[in-house]
């Protein structure tokens, strides 16, 4: 097998129900072992697609191949897995009968105990099925996507229901599957997860790719500086501050700071502690600079 | 809290070389024996495609058994027995061929296909699973027949009867696949109940084929629950054949086996959420 194919490449992909056009001529190409955040407000398109790269829809138009193969043929010499969203577990079953059964449908299936071990399972093998919480469930997913010894591994919304601990855990042992060469697929609504944890983000709206590098190139892309200050006794009139050189946006934050979106932080801030500003006065206090996080440039790039 | 083991050098090539790949046919046996275990972990079930065909044939038998009939004198309890029994055959047949449904309408057939299962290997295994479940209900009533109603049986009779029923349950099966893969959830639990019923009485398993007017002897001649009661009479007297018994049923297994693969690709297509 050529290490030099990419992992995916997907080729004007297009899939379309009825009027909608779920996913619309999306080229994407993702080189082995990379780490990839596919992010998206609800109906961008990620499941669709994550379906089509599954082998479990067929595009309209364009090309889908994975590892260099079909997508069907891929998943049946067990180069994929996949933890899908909200994936019904057969019921009824304690989990080992289930790992057994799913083991034996592979074509090169890990080692039953290494993934036990390594999806933190060991605990859930004589558990029910139809018993688990919804983070154990999660767990027995991850086991179900490691199983196959897959060249390339999709999530879809991996981390819903688990807890921050659950989470932090999960996404450790993500890290050393990534270290093993294995290409990760993820999508979620998590933008601080996509952040911390991708390598690539492509954001995804209305069927179409908006945006794609890393966080930080994303970021940098919608530009500006935010500027966050509490206005002297507890005040939230936004008026003067949208006033202010360079100032886009003036939004109340849940702790009483008020948040500045600019483009231009040195002018803004020349203009609150120019004689007579609102720094200088001391009406204006507490203030910081930052860059924009992932949430607004993903605001940004998906609202409409 | 264990310490994660480290990604070791043999797994830092995942998947580099070809790895020796399992065969499809292996991979389909393994989880037709999956299934049959899961499929017979479910104890109501099983209970319930024993209990009910046992208790009707006591019930008939204890009102009509004692009558005399047949050629060698067998008593009607005899014939009962093997009507109940293709009857029990027909419940477990049918219902454990549209367990199918359950797992292709709630998605684990996707994480099936995706593990790398193919849609045919799946109903290559159910069908096994079926035929397995069938068997307990066909012993069941042949047991009570032997033990509770006195029935008197040669081990030749039991063992011709037994696996006549047992092979002429494949069509069956087969329907229940694919009333499983053609209709929706809700569905399947109605047309199976009421098609059971149908089948059971227009075979004549109920009430004797002799009692029909003509119109529905006719019909009668051509529903495989019909010659699986005849079958099941022979595999007892031994006498000729009815060939045109094994030509219905194999015509059915033939007919519902290509409905079957035709209903598998539609349902492979279009394995999406909706």
């Amino acid at each position: 097998m050529n290490d030099t194919t990419p992992a995916l490449a997907l080729t004007g992909l297009t899939k379309s129900f009825g009027e909608l056009t779920a996913v619309d001529h999306v080229d994407l190409t993702v080189p082995r072992g990379q780490m990839l955040a596919l992010l998206g407000p609800n109906g961008a398109g990620k499941s669709t697609t994550t379906e089509m790269i599954l082998g479990l829809a067929t595009p309209d138009s364009g090309t889908v191949e994975v590892c260099g193969t079909a997508p069907v043929t891929a998943a049946q010499e067990g180069r994929v897995g996949a933890m899908l969203q909200n994936g019904t577990l057969l019921e009824d079953v304690p989990v080992r009968l289930l790992l057994s059964l799913v083991a034996g449908v592979c074509a090169h299936p890990l080692p039953l105990d290494d993934v036990i071990e390594r999806a933190d399972v060991s605990a859930l093998l004589r558990k029910s099925t139809s018993r688990l919480s919804g983070g154990e469930a999660q767990r027995v997913r991850f086991a179900l996507a490691l199983l196959p010894d897959p060249e390339v591994i999709l999530l879809d919304e991996p981390t819903v229901a688990m807890d921050v601990e659950t989470r932090r855990r999960f996404w450790e042992r993500m890290r050393h599957v990534a270290a093993e060469g294995r290409t990760v697929v993820f999508a979620t609504h998590y933008l601080e997860e996509a952040d911390q944890e991708a390598g690539r983000v492509v954001v995804m709206d209305r069927g179409r790719i908006v945006a794609d590098g890393t966080g930080a190139q994303i970021k940098e892309r919608i530009g500006g500086r935010v500027l966050t200050l509490a206005l002297r006794g507890g005040a939230t009139d936004a008026a003067p501050l949208a006033a202010l050189p360079g100032v886009s946006a003036v939004d109340l934050l849940e702790d009483g700071r008020l948040r500045l979106a600019t483009s231009d932080s040195d002018a803004t801030l020349a203009a609150l502690f120019a004689p007579g500003g609102l720094g200088a006065t001391g009406a204006a206090r507490d203030i910081a600079v930052t860059t924009p996080s992932l949430e607004d440039a993903f605001l940004q790039l998906t609202t409409h | 809290m264990t310490a994660l083991p480290a990604p070791t050098a043999v797994s830092a090539t995942a998947g580099a070389t070809a790895p020796r790949t399992v065969p499809q046919l292996v991979r389909t046996a393994r989880y037709a024996v999956a299934t049959t275990r899961t499929t017979l972990r479910n104890g109501m079930f099983v209970f319930f495609t024993i209990a009910l065909p046992v208790v009707m044939f006591l019930m008939f038998n204890q009102i009509y058994g004692s009558q005399a009939s047949g050629e060698a004198g067998q008593s009607v309890g005899t014939f009962i027995m093997v009507n109940m029994a293709a009857y029990g055959g027909l419940g477990a047949a049918i219902n454990a061929g549209a367990i199918i449904q359950t797992e292709r309408s709630n998605g684990w057939l996707r994480q099936l296909m995706v593990a790398g299962l193919m849609p045919r290997s799946f109903v290559a295994g159910k069908l096994v699973a079926a035929m397995v479940v069938v068997l307990p209900a066909l012993l069941g009533v042949f047991l009570a027949g032997i033990l509770l109603a006195g029935i008197d049986l040669s081990a030749l009779e039991l063992t011709r009867s037994l696996l006549t029923l047992w092979v002429g349950m494949i069509p069956l099966v087969l329907m229940g696949l694919a009333v499983g893969l053609a209709l929706k959830p809700s569905a399947v639990g109605p047309v199976t109940t009421i098609g059971m019923m149908m089948l059971a009485l227009v075979g004549g398993l109920w009430f004797p084929f002799e009692m029909f007017p003509d119109w529905l002897q006719s019909v009668s001649l051509y529903t495989p629950t019909y010659w699986l009661g005849q079958l099941g009479a022979w595999g007892i007297i031994g006498d000729d054949l009815p060939v045109r018994g094994v030509v219905t049923l194999a015509a059915w297994a033939v007919g519902l086996a290509l409905v079957c693969a035709l209903l598998l690709r539609r349902a492979a297509r279009g394995a999406s959420r909706r």
